[in-house]
């Protein structure tokens, strides 16, 4: 007997890369389970699904050691999304992202969306914080420079807590907004059969990296 | 059992079976082919129609085994295999071909008899084993071998295993793959288990290679080794046979018991032309993309960076299609044009089809050895680094987590929904569902392992054995009884699903049950209701849990064998009153959920029974609806109940759901008097509904003298509003009713009013009745100074609306009275009811000065009569106003003008002309006097209008008459005279309108007919 086909064709694919012990494990229960827990630290990859509208998404947490490196490019793969995570008190945790993550998403979509997120902002006080706002920031633009970003509120670049809460959802909300348009092209297929004259092309929901 | 096996061909030694690899036997392909047919056609005529095999299947039988000149005979009797043997000779010796005897043996199973068995008249010789040489040098090469094997359907639709290999160039069979093993199933807390001490399983000896086969049905495996000489690609068969039996001993242990019945081994020369060197590995496809039966497709990794794709049929090699690669392939995987290789440093993913190689990861070589396992349609499983489980699709992505698996594993694999792994000290057992280890065996020393049509082999060394899942239901409750209720479901949801489904659909759902319960025990409430409504339990189960919760003639006893180890909800909480609390919200909830659903149905009374304790316990604002609706409650049981917690009203409602009426009125009675208290109950007004609407009517009479003396006022509601659709009946007669509430005057008074206003009943009785009471209220009032005005103007306004509304009352008898206390208004109405119109309007003009309600008067006293009523009211009411014997009568010029000059009345100008005082100016009813002029010219020339109109009318009809009645009268010879018969001779005649014609002298009068006598108008028109 063979094992099923794996039932949920997922829409989207979002993975969070990340040096270990940033958070991304952390980061991914609280937005999944609203919870925040200890956990080990991850084995190769881990899995979830998010139903987001009429949307399947999966969301991959990798494990940020280096060992793990080869097989995060793997998981990578068509990717549409990544969240790139880094621990705003640990500088190298920074240069990681550039120095080992950036390249790892060659293998994902070509125009894979890149958020850039401060983790533990709940245990950052002036003194510690190694990663200034604004350099975050431009990175977060520089990285995202072929797509066009223009629709989406505000830069690539968050500054959460999987302890408290802040932000979190908004950084899946911003990745779907993005790559799911949801509440656009559900309001569109509704509003059909009225065509908008003056701006036909607004009825036409546009093709976004993951409507594959 | 015993079984007989009898080989002949040209003798088995392990020199000579590579002498028959190497194709020497025959120079000619096409005489080894006729040879083949030959020996077919002897093998199938002689054991035609015959009944010496041994058994097979449950309805076939096997009878020989035979590969080109080697035949293995077998019957399960001496008997048998004589008889056999000798029509086989017979029948090959009309072939001409002959046995050679010295070359044939015979090998007993558990004989029965040790009698000999003769060919051509020689006792033939007797043997342990045919190929024990073989097989144990086989095995000696075991442990270096590595594999694949091909399934094949072949002739006799039995389970035959080929196993192919490659062969070193010593002309020594390199590997060689599949066998079997007995083995032994012993209840386990979870997943797998394999034995070895047990007496059943002894390590076996002699024979090498066991197999394991459906309980007592033998079985064969063939198993293939491919030999990659320079020269040419051979594959080599051997056939093992064994019987296993499975038996349950007495402590209900399952042991297999296993018997070798043979070997054999067998030579396939399978292509001509292919030859394929430098094989590194090789593999099946799995999921083929063309559909023949009857081939394989193979894929094989040379040495030199190559794959080369082959079909492979029974005699056919046949090259498909060939695959470059960066490096050389250490290990592969097939399916349908997807190749899954391991490279020397990385897993890559190659379509065969487009060429597309993608790279997957890389693992490390040192430490581990790369495995891939096709796992499902498309999709691979493969040992990555850090010994994790990466699951691959054909895409190159992943859709499950990886597994975490030990290092140094040697082989992979897969029995759904199981992923078995195997390094050299520990068999570890992953679900593919959740990715989770389940369980992990310790194993010394394995080398192989594989998945035989759902069968898990694994070899050591030295021996083999079966991994024996244990069955799901087990599993299952070796999960449920460490509390791991999701996993064990999900398990149950994804077993095995053999067997008839509604079979499997009750062990589920009694495993939900069994969950349920669990999740029950654990207070994990919502869980543990999705569970019951699932696995559609009993309610009962659930209520009897609770103690005095079921009915008490309940009969109810809980499920065998039990669903959980709960006695009641005391011992599973040890008594701690928050918990049982929780408990009891939890059972409300449940309960009300499933009442009225089909989870339900059949239980009313129980569900309603328990809820009503449950609600009564609470004090839950639930229970009066649930009670005031259908309930299925047992009465008995649910009084002792709702009197223990004290829920009156509860009480009393069931009882009048019961239709006990008395009782229910007994405990509302109680509770008005304050003898017994419940919040919830509503007062008296609730009783007084009650009885209003009790049909019962003994009963109301029982209790209306006790909630008379409470409230009058309201009480009397009980007959008042009575349903509308009752029946008169005896017990409320008004007489009877009136006679009793005597002592009650308000509430006659309401009655009265009742009967009056709302039945409206035209007795002059009730009428006077009332208006006496009316008049002596307000009497009552007028004469006690201390009441309000307004009080005695509401009075007094009931009571004149009484008057002026009814004809019936007595009115004389009121008259007096008003008179006396100077009623005028009252006393106006009065005298309009006996037609005293002139003493009414005095009393409304002089008296009130009230002239709005004089005009009133006339109106309303003239409704409903002839205009001529209304305008001789009006004449009074103006010769009221100019009676010259009034003293203030200048007061009354100026209303008597007004009236004159308005338009309400309709008077007679002349009378009024006359009346009027002569002082009076003309300018003063100048109004009036125009108007009146006004409306007579209006009146004659309307009139004249009309009358003109009629006339016009009147001779349109006439002529239409005329026109209508007019016709030709035809006057010749044959006319006659209708009255003397005669012919006319003048050219004058008579015709009468009814047509009649006579001559002028015989009609005497115009207008009427001398015939008929009818009469003709006589007016001129
Ligand atoms: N104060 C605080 N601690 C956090 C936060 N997020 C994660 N942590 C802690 O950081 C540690 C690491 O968290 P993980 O989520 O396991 O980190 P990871 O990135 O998944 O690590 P790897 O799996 O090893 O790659 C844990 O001890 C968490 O409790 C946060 O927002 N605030
Ligand atoms: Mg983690």
């Amino acid at each position: 007997m063979e094992a099923g086909p794996v039932t949920t064709v997922e829409d989207l694919k979002v993975i969070i890369l990340g040096d270990y012990n940033v958070g991304k494990t952390s980061f991914i229960c609280r937005y999944i389970e609203g919870q925040f827990k200890p956990h080990d630290t991850t084995i190769g990859a881990a899995f979830f699904l998010k139903q987001w509208g009429p949307y399947n998404v999966a969301v991959w947490d990798t494990a940020g050691d280096e060992r793990y490196t080869g097989l995060s490019s793997f998981y990578c793969r068509n990717a549409g999304a990544a969240i790139l995570a880094f621990d705003m008190s640990i500088v190298s945790t920074y240069e990681s992202l550039w120095a080992r993550f950036i390249p790892l998403l060659d293998a994902a979509h070509e125009d894979c969306l890149k958020v850039v997120v401060g983790m533990k902002v709940d245990i950052l006080t002036p003194g510690t914080r190694e990663v200034t706002v604004e350099e975050a920031r431009k990175f977060s633009r520089e990285i995202n420079d072929k797509l066009d970003l223009s629709k989406l509120p505000g830069d690539p670049y968050f500054e959460t807590s999987s302890k408290s809460g802040l932000n979190v959802s908004e950084v899946f909300e911003y990745v779907f907004q993005y790559c799911l348009p949801l509440s656009d092209a559900q309001r569109k297929t509704q509003d059909q059969e009225t065509v908008d004259l003056n701006n036909p092309l607004n009825s036409k929901p546009k093709s976004k990296c993951c409507s594959r | 059992m015993s079984e007989l096996v009898m080989q002949t061909g040209s003798g088995l030694s392990l020199i000579e079976w590579f002498q028959v690899k190497s194709g020497e036997k025959q120079e000619c392909n096409v005489s080894g082919f006729l040879f083949l047919l030959v020996i077919d056609w002897i093998m199938r005529k002689a054991t035609a129609d015959n009944n010496t095999g041994i058994r097979w299947k449950f309805t076939s039988k096997l009878e020989d085994l035979d590969f080109a000149d080697d035949i293995a005979l077998i019957s399960s009797s001496r008997q048998q295999i004589q008889t056999k043997t000798d029509r086989v000779n017979n029948i090959t010796e009309r072939t001409g071909l002959k046995f050679n005897t010295s070359k044939t043996q015979v090998m007993r199973i558990h004989p029965t008899s040790n009698a000999p068995i003769s060919l051509d008249g020689k006792d033939l010789e007797e043997v342990d084993s045919f190929i024990s040489q073989i097989s144990q040098n086989i095995f000696k090469r075991f442990q270096n071998s590595s594999d694949e094997d091909i399934r094949r359907k072949k002739r006799q639709d039995v389970d035959q295993r080929k196993h192919e290999g490659e062969q070193s160039k010593e002309k020594e069979p390199n590997f060689i793959i599949g066998f079997a093993s007995w083995t032994e199933a012993t209840r386990a807390s979870q997943g797998w288990t394999i034995s070895v001490e047990d007496a059943c399983s002894r390590p076996y000896s002699s024979g090498g290679e066991k197999e394991l086969n459906e309980d007592i049905a033998p079985g064969v495996g063939i198993f293939k080794i491919i030999s990659n000489d320079k020269a040419n690609v051979e594959m080599i068969s051997f056939v093992v046979h064994y019987t296993v039996e499975e038996r349950a001993s007495a402590s209900g242990k399952v042991t297999f018991h296993n018997e070798k019945q043979g070997h054999k081994y067998l030579a396939v020369p399978v292509v001509s032309g292919a030859k394929i060197k430098g094989v590194t590995c090789f593999c099946l496809n799995e999921n083929p993309l063309n559909g023949n039966p009857f081939s394989v497709e193979i894929c094989v990794a040379l040495r030199k960076k190559q794959l080369q794709l082959y079909s492979v049929t029974e005699d056919r090699l046949a090259h498909i299609r060939d695959v470059h690669i960066s490096e050389p392939a250490i290990a592969l995987s097939l399916d349908s044009t997807f190749i899954c290789a391991a490279l020397a440093s990385q897993y890559c993913m190659i379509d065969f089809d487009s060429g597309n190689t993608q790279d997957l990861f890389p693992y490390d070589g040192e430490n581990n050895k790369p495995l891939i396992k096709r796992i499902s349609k498309e999709e691979f499983l493969l040992s990555g680094p850090s010994a994790l489980g990466m699951f691959v699709t054909s895409a190159g992505v992943s859709q499950r987590p990886p597994l975490q698996w030990s290092e140094n594993l040697v082989s992979i694999s897969y029995v759904h929904p199981y992923i078995i792994a195997m390094n050299d000290e520990f068999i570890t057992i992953h679900s593919i569902l959740d990715q989770q280890q389940k369980q992990a065996i310790p194993f010394q020393g394995g080398t192989f392992m594989e998945n035989f049509d759902g069968r898990l082999f694994v070899a050591s060394g030295r021996e083999i054995y079966c991994l024996v899942p244990v069955a799901w239901e087990k599993q299952v409750q070796a999960l449920l009884q460490d509390k791991r209720v999701t996993e064990a479901l999900e398990l149950a949801k994804n077993a095995n699903k053999t067997g008839s489904k509604d079979k499997y659909l009750k062990i589920y759902k009694r495993l939900q049950q069994q969950a349920a319960f669990i999740e029950f025990s654990q207070q994990h409430f919502e869980e543990a209701e999705d569970l019951f409504k699932a696995g559609q339990l009993d309610v009962r189960e659930v209520i009897c849990l609770y103690p005095k919760l079921m009915p008490s003639n309940s009969t109810f006893t809980r499920s065998v064998p039990p669903l959980h180890e709960i006695a009641d909800i005391h011992q599973l909480t040890r008594g701690n009153d928050n918990l049982i609390k929780e408990y009891k919200t939890f059972l409300q909830q449940y309960l009300e959920d499933i009442k009225g659903s089909k989870e339900g149905v059949g239980f009313k009374q129980e569900i309603d029974t328990a809820l009503l304790k449950l609600y009564a316990e609470m004090n839950s604002p639930e229970l009066i609806p649930l009670i005031a609706v259908d309930t299925g409650c047992d009465l008995k049981d649910c009084v002792e109940w709702l009197e223990k917690f004290h829920r009156y009203h509860a009480l009393a409602l069931l009882y009048k759901y019961h239709s006990d009426h008395d009782k229910a009125l007994h405990i509302w009675q109680r509770l008005v008097n304050k003898e017994i208290e419940d919040e919830v109950f509503p007062g008296l007004n609730f009783v007084i509904e009650y009885l209003s609407n009790l049909n019962d009517h003994e009963l109301v009479w029982k209790y209306i003298d006790w909630v008379l003396t409470k409230d009058p006022e309201n009480g009397v509601k009980i007959f008042t509003e009575r349903p509308q659709n009752e029946l008169p009946s005896e017990r409320l007669r008004p007489e009877t009713v009136i006679d009793y509430l005597h002592r009650f005057p308000k509430a006659v008074i309401s009655y009265l009013e009742y009967l009056v206003f709302q039945k409206k009943l035209e007795k002059e009785k009730y009428h006077t009745h009332l208006a006496v009471l009316y008049l002596d209220t307000v009497l009552k009032l007028m004469k006690d100074s201390s009441s309000r005005k307004e009080e005695v103007d509401v009075a007094r306004s009931k009571l004149r609306h009484m008057l002026q509304m009814s004809a019936l009352y007595r009115v004389q008898l009121i008259l007096g009275k008003a008179k006396e206390m100077d009623m005028h208004a009252e006393c106006a109405i009065l005298y309009g009811k006996l037609e005293e119109h002139d003493k009414a309007l005095r009393i409304l003009v002089h008296k009130l000065k009230d002239y709005g309600a004089a005009e009133n008067y006339c109106m309303v006293n003239s409704q409903g009569k002839d205009p001529l009523y209304r305008k001789r009211l009006f004449h009074i009411l103006l010769s009221v106003y100019l009676d010259p014997s009034h003293e203030h009568k200048d007061q009354l010029v100026r209303p008597a003008v007004e009236l004159l000059n308005s338009n309400i009345a309709d008077f007679d100008t002349i009378k009024v002309l006359q009346s009027l005082p002569e002082n009076w100016s003309v300018s003063l009813l100048s109004q009036f006097l125009t108007q009146t002029v006004r409306k007579s010219m209006n009146l004659s020339r309307n009139t004249r209008i009309e009358r003109m109109m009629s006339r016009g009318e009147n001779l349109q009809v006439k002529q239409n008459c005329i026109e209508r009645e007019r016709e030709y009268v035809t006057m010749n010879d044959d006319r006659l005279c209708a009255v003397c018969s005669r012919a006319f001779s003048d050219p004058t005649f008579v015709r009468y309108p009814n047509g009649v014609v006579t001559h002028v002298h015989c009609a005497r009068s115009k207008h009427i007919c001398p015939v008929t006598g009818k009469l003709f108008s006589t007016k001129k028109s």
